[in-house]
């Protein structure tokens, strides 16, 4: 391996720049390293190898096609090329173009060539620069979490643009990005970005001691198959970062200290540590009124409970302490469950796993068919089931109300968690009816508190008098 | 003093109400109850007090801790290993009486092996939790149910079923000798703070009980044992008091309010019994594992014993749970309760004498170590 | 390392172990609610058995499917006798095909037979099993508890609320309906200071009536009953005030003025004073009410007047309520329980109360205060 060093001593006497050459063979080596590149590129058809002449410049481009900007090229070497007389000023100007990158092996220097650089050889400098084009920059309109006021720009699949963006909104010096690569085969740019002043240093250290394990992992492709590898668990089912696309999120995090991973190629980006609380709080909170913010908040949690405990609650009323309800309410419930072959907690599973499916194939219809869906789903587990007496009326309602209030939760990641503990309340509810569900809620609440987002409590209740402004 | 401090002495407030201290302030209802309430409220305010002081001058470091300083060590480690066994038999009393409840009132069909066993796996669990886990545990807990427990409280007093004349009733009893039970059984109300010994170590920084806090406990202590013995007395009749077993519960059965879809308010007053009790019985057997696995530390100084010791206590406290849960009824636990309970308060003044005895030879520690 | 391992594996053999539970739990314990029956009237009576003495009624609603019959459920009656209720209960298992579930008996009706036997023997399964309701009203069935079950009045709708509106004051309204739940009848039942109250509902031949206005005291020393007339009832209420707003109608006939005056309010409140010679006891009633009903015209400025004889007419009657109550020596009022509550407890104060009843004078004042005269003269 040859190791090149393009950093030319500039010696300057009366007020003229001499270039000294520093080796007699690194006119070799450049030439060398030149043609070992052209070689390991030469088989596809895009590589293209561009030499240059004008008067006594000579100069080569390297580069693929596919993957740079032809306009740049243009107008950032070729143009000058021929504009800039004497070769000396040629290599002043190259050396001058803020797009320069580092070179430190041929072997980055063929990575690079894959990223989308150029390598321009003239005598025996080598140069490389950074000017890949994108076409993944446009920025989207939030899909994932709506908030009715408020900012509506998400992050883009580029990673520059969406650093820009978060720089746009945080005008701060001490926002500091660091950029590593993910996986040894697709070369993925991670970023990762934090306020060096509010960050939480343990955190941070422990999430980039994570990061260096993964050397392994030939290909990452989105942040959330990253954060699976990063969990520090085998087996998880509530989530311990936070996935987001919306900008004003990213920036209010920032803001309190979190840490915030970008994977170029994926608009969602990570935020840790993320405690249970984060995932109950939607921005719309602090874009509306307090009071209206304060009603939704306990609305939300009313929907967790609603969604988490209301099948569980039907099983043990039911099956095992029917003396819980009203008496007419008992006697409804007893009519309508008239002829009903099996058990409630099979009912309640049955029509609960029915629903799932919907859920599941509605995320994977095409558009056209959608709407024949939604009609079948609400045939179905609507008037037909009733009417064939496969299950009662009440358990429609009790579906139903599982459902809508399941996704009043803001962030997706713990919806997914909550649709499957609900199925873990069924069961505690079938052993032992309505004491086996307080203990499952209990038993959540111990695991919940037992489990820590790198150093936080994950489910604590913060009523710090002096808050650092944690979100909600 | 920190909010934890509170939570640990209003979740023993709390958790006397549904155990079996009432009956046994009603067994002697006619014989000098009120006395003893009164009594029992100034030494436990007093334990409080002085546990309370005790510690704060030892921020961060639990009894062990303070025992391995200053305390040789063939002494210690028989302290140690007495309190752990205290503290367990504490949080085995509460679960007896924890399972006859449930067996009574909401898994009548399920044998009561069955439903030790239940509730065992869900305690297990807490075991391998760290303190300051636990103690945000309690936190969230309290937080949903303190505000049921003022709800039904509130609806208790105002209720027209609530026939003040049988309390007044009740009062007129009042020039009676105190009686040792009832006593007892309202000084086991204060002993919250006593689990200080360990969760102490959770509280790093220096902490401060003002008198202000001092009579905040004091009046909330007098207010429990209030609705504690006078709230039943109201609803169910001074006369054959003595005679019902689960006053609290026929007690709030007697209200009639429209909840919402359910039809008895005694069953959120279930729910909130099932779940204070519970982490009652967690922090009593965390305090217990706490010293058993201090006393391992002491004999020897490995840390790879710690673990052993859990499992350990793990095995010890199902098979003691299930094997006594097979022999024993609701009479006989009565009758064990009783003496349990007449044992405890002198227990108590061990700990206090152990704590008063540290703290001397911290001072004639200091002081040799000044002169020296 | 190995402690987190060992944890996870501990979670995950947890919740195998659990889902194992889950068959055997299907075997024992549950039962789905259309497997069961809820009993929402219980009604004891005597047989005319000697070896059986106890005559169980029960009545049950059947749920039916909302959609397919309408909106009410219809009710069986089901009746047993045995030597114990319990054995009744469990006899009456039988009968029905589904298990019998007491936790929504609302009412509990005694029949008039068996007020004669001591009732503490016969409510003692109804405090003793855990599923009664203490708040389930606790009535007398005349002519018998099966009968008052059994009655289909055609001015309620077949709904199961039919005993339960009169009662719980969401349906009628009336002062001469005494509400007594069982947590309420048990302590007064055990408390010598106090004698319980028993609402008395009456049915006819045809059981197509109910008509509750008459009130049962019994006597917890056995010394009988005594039944009160509606006038009597309002009277108790009135004093008792325990359904905390009463509202009734109060004649009012003197000095050739007849009037009725609807009173919404009522305050009452009683001490016992024993320091003079004579034991007295003095009430203090305040009403608050607007003239319904009046054969003459009546005039603004005498509406002092007009309260002043109203307040005299109740005086007079609570006056003859009281000594008739105490001729008959009964006290549902609970005298007795005040004087022991507002005394220090000694050995001998039950003695002392018992010598001082017959020997109460009562001296009640009434203050009646009418707001308005109606809406017209």
């Amino acid at each position: 391996m040859v190791n090149i060093n393009n950093i030319i001593i500039e010696i300057r006497t009366d007020g003229r720049l001499i270039y000294e050459e520093k080796e007699d063979d690194s006119m070799l080596q450049a030439t060398q390293t030149l043609e070992w590149l052209i070689q390991q590129l030469g088989h596809t058809t895009d590589m293209v190898n561009k030499p240059l002449k004008s008067n006594q410049k000579e100069a080569t481009l390297v580069f693929i096609k596919t993957l740079v900007d032809s306009d740049k090229i243009q107008q950032m070497i070729i143009k000058p090329f021929f504009e800039i007389e004497t070769r000396g000023n040629f290599i002043d100007y190259l050396h001058s173009l803020p797009d320069g990158q580092e070179i430190t092996s041929q072997e980055q220097m063929l990575s690079e060539l894959s990223k989308g650089s150029i390598v321009v050889s003239m005598n025996n400098y080598l140069f490389m620069f950074d000017i890949k084009k994108v076409h993944t920059n446009t920025v989207p309109i939030t899909s994932l979490e709506n908030t009715v006021l408020g900012p509506q720009s998400s992050m883009s699949e580029d990673i520059h643009t969406n650093i820009n963006l978060i720089r746009n909104r945080y005008h701060q010096p001490t926002l500091t990005v660091e950029m590593l690569e993910l996986g040894s085969k697709s070369i993925q740019s991670l970023a990762v970005i934090y306020d060096r002043e509010l960050v939480d240093q343990t955190a941070l250290e422990q999430i980039k001691y994570r990061l260096e394990q993964l050397n392994s992992k030939p290909l990452i492709q989105s942040t959330a198959e990253l954060q699976r590898l990063i969990n520090g668990r085998k087996v998880s089912l509530f989530p311990f970062f936070m996935i987001t696309e919306r900008t004003d999120r990213i920036v209010y995090n920032l803001s309190v200290g979190k840490i915030v991973l970008s994977l170029d190629g994926d608009p969602s980006t990570i935020v840790a540590p993320a405690i249970f609380t984060d995932f109950m709080a939607a921005m719309d909170d602090k874009y509306h009124s307090k009071l209206y913010t304060k009603f939704v908040q306990i609305l939300r949690y009313v929907g967790l409970f609603i969604t988490l405990l209301l099948p569980g609650f039907y099983v043990a009323a039911t099956s095992y302490n029917p003396e819980i309800l009203h008496t007419e309410l008992a006697l409804s419930v007893a009519g309508s469950r008239v002829g009903v072959p099996y058990p409630s907690y099979v009912e309640v599973t049955f029509m609960l796993i029915i629903m799932e499916l919907l859920i599941e194939a509605s995320i994977r219809l095409p558009k056209t068919i959608s709407a024949a869906a939604t009609t079948v789903g609400g045939l179905i587990l609507g008037t037909a089931i009733t009417e064939a007496a496969l299950a009662s009326n009440i358990m429609i309602i009790v579906v139903s109300a599982v459902a809508i209030s399941n996704f009043a939760i803001p962030i997706g990641e713990l919806n997914s968690a909550i649709r499957v503990l609900k199925y873990v309340f069924i069961l505690f509810a079938t052993i032992a009816g309505l004491a086996g569900l307080t203990f499952g809620l209990l038993a959540i609440v111990m695991y919940l508190t037992n489990s820590e987002s790198y150093g936080e409590p994950y489910l604590k209740i913060n009523i710090d008098l002096k808050s650092k402004g944690e979100q909600q | 003093m920190s909010r934890y401090f509170y939570y640990l002495v209003v979740v023993e407030f709390v958790g006397s109400i549904l155990s079996v201290i009432p009956s046994f302030l009603f067994e002697s209802s006619k014989k000098g109850t009120i006395m003893s309430m009164l009594l029992a409220l100034l030494a436990g305010v007093a334990f409080i007090y002085w546990i309370t002081k005790f510690f704060n001058h030892y921020p961060g470091r639990g009894l062990p801790e303070l025992l391995q300083q200053h305390i040789p060590k063939w002494m210690a480690f028989p302290i140690l290993f007495l309190f752990s066994l205290a503290w367990f038999i504490f949080g085995l009393k509460t679960l007896l009486n924890y399972s006859f409840l449930l067996k009574r009132f909401l898994l009548p069909h399920l044998q009561i092996n069955w439903i030790i066993a239940l509730l065992l796996l869900f305690i297990t669990y807490s075991f391998f939790m760290k303190t300051k886990k636990l103690l945000y545990t309690l936190e969230i807990v309290l937080f949903i149910n303190i505000p049921l427990m003022i709800y039904i409280i509130g609806i208790l007093y105002v209720n027209t079923g609530l026939d003040w004349d049988y309390v007044k009733k009740s009062m007129m009893y009042v020039y009676h000798a105190p009686n040792l039970l009832a006593f007892s059984a309202s000084f086991l109300i204060f002993i919250g703070a006593s689990n200080l010994i360990i969760v102490n170590r959770e509280f790093k920084n220096k902490q401060k009980l003002t008198t202000f806090q001092i009579l905040l406990l004091c009046v909330l202590g007098a207010w429990i044992l209030f609705t504690n013995y006078f709230i039943p007395i109201g609803y169910n009749g001074f006369e054959r008091i003595q005679y019902i077993n689960f006053p609290w519960i026929l007690g709030t059965d007697s209200l009639k309010v429209a909840l919402a879809f359910l039809e008895r308010i005694m069953f959120v007053f279930l729910f909130l019994h099932i779940s204070v009790t519970f982490v009652n019985i967690i922090i009593f057997w965390h305090v217990s594992l706490e010293l058993l696995k201090s006393t391992a530390k002491l004999v020897r100084r490995k840390q790879k014993e710690s673990n052993m010791i859990t499992y350990i206590f793990v095995l010890v406290v199902w098979s003691i749970s299930l094997i006594i849960s097979m022999k024993i009824t609701e009479s006989s636990y009565l009758m064990y309760a009783r003496s349990l309970f007449v044992a405890f308060p002198p227990f108590f003044l061990l700990v206090l004498i152990v704590c008063w005895f540290i703290s001397w030879r911290d001072k004639h520690d200091n002081r040799s170590l000044k002169t020296n | 390392m190995i402690t987190a391992a060992l944890k996870q594996t501990r979670w995950i053999s947890l919740l195998l172990i659990l889902s194992l539970l889950v068959p055997i739990a299907a075997g024992c314990g549950t039962k789905d609610i259309d497997k069961r029956m809820f009993v929402i009237g219980v009604g004891v009576d005597k047989s005319d058995n000697e070896e059986k003495p106890y005559k169980v009624s029960l009545k049950v609603p059947v749920p039916m499917n909302k959609k397919s019959s309408g909106t009410s459920p219809g009710f069986i009656f089901l009746t047993e006798e045995a030597a114990t209720i319990s054995e009744a209960l469990h006899l009456l298992k039988t009968h029905v095909d589904k298990n019998l579930e007491y936790g929504h008996a609302k009412f509990i009706v005694i029949g008039e037979s068996i007020l004669n036997e001591d009732l503490r023997v016969v409510m003692d399964i109804f405090l003793r099993r855990r599923e009664f309701q203490q708040t389930a009203w606790t009535t007398v069935g005349k002519p018998s508890a099966e009968s008052v079950l059994k009655a289909k009045p055609a001015s309620d709708i077949p709904d199961i609320n039919i005993l339960f509106n009169r009662f719980s004051g969401i349906g009628t309204e009336s002062s001469y309906i005494v509400s007594v739940f069982l947590f309420d009848f048990r302590r007064q039942l055990v408390e010598r200071g106090i004698d319980p109250v028993l609402p008395i509902i009456e049915t006819n031949e045809e059981k197509d009536k109910i008509i509750v206005n008459k009130a049962m005291i019994v006597n917890d020393n056995f010394k009988g009953k005594l039944e009160l007339t509606t006038e009597q009832v309002g009277d108790y209420n009135m004093i008792t005030n325990s359904m905390g707003s009463v509202k009734f109608e109060l004649g009012v006939k003197a000095e050739d003025y007849n009037f009725t005056v609807y009173i919404d309010k009522v305050k009452s409140k009683y001490k016992i004073i024993t320091n003079n010679n004579k034991p007295v006891v003095k009430m203090n009633l305040e009403l608050t009410g607007v003239v319904e009903e009046s054969t003459k015209r009546l005039v603004q400025h005498k509406t002092e007047e007009y309260s002043r004889l109203a307040g005299a007419v109740v005086k007079k009657r609570l006056e003859k309520f009281l000594t008739h109550l105490q001729k008959n020596e009964v006290d549902p009022i609970g005298f007795g329980l005040r004087y022991e509550a507002t005394r220090l407890h000694t050995e001998h104060i039950e003695d002392e109360w018992n010598k001082l009843y017959p020997e109460l004078s009562f001296d009640v004042t009434v203050h009646v205060k009418i707001t308005s005269l109606g809406s017209i003269e």
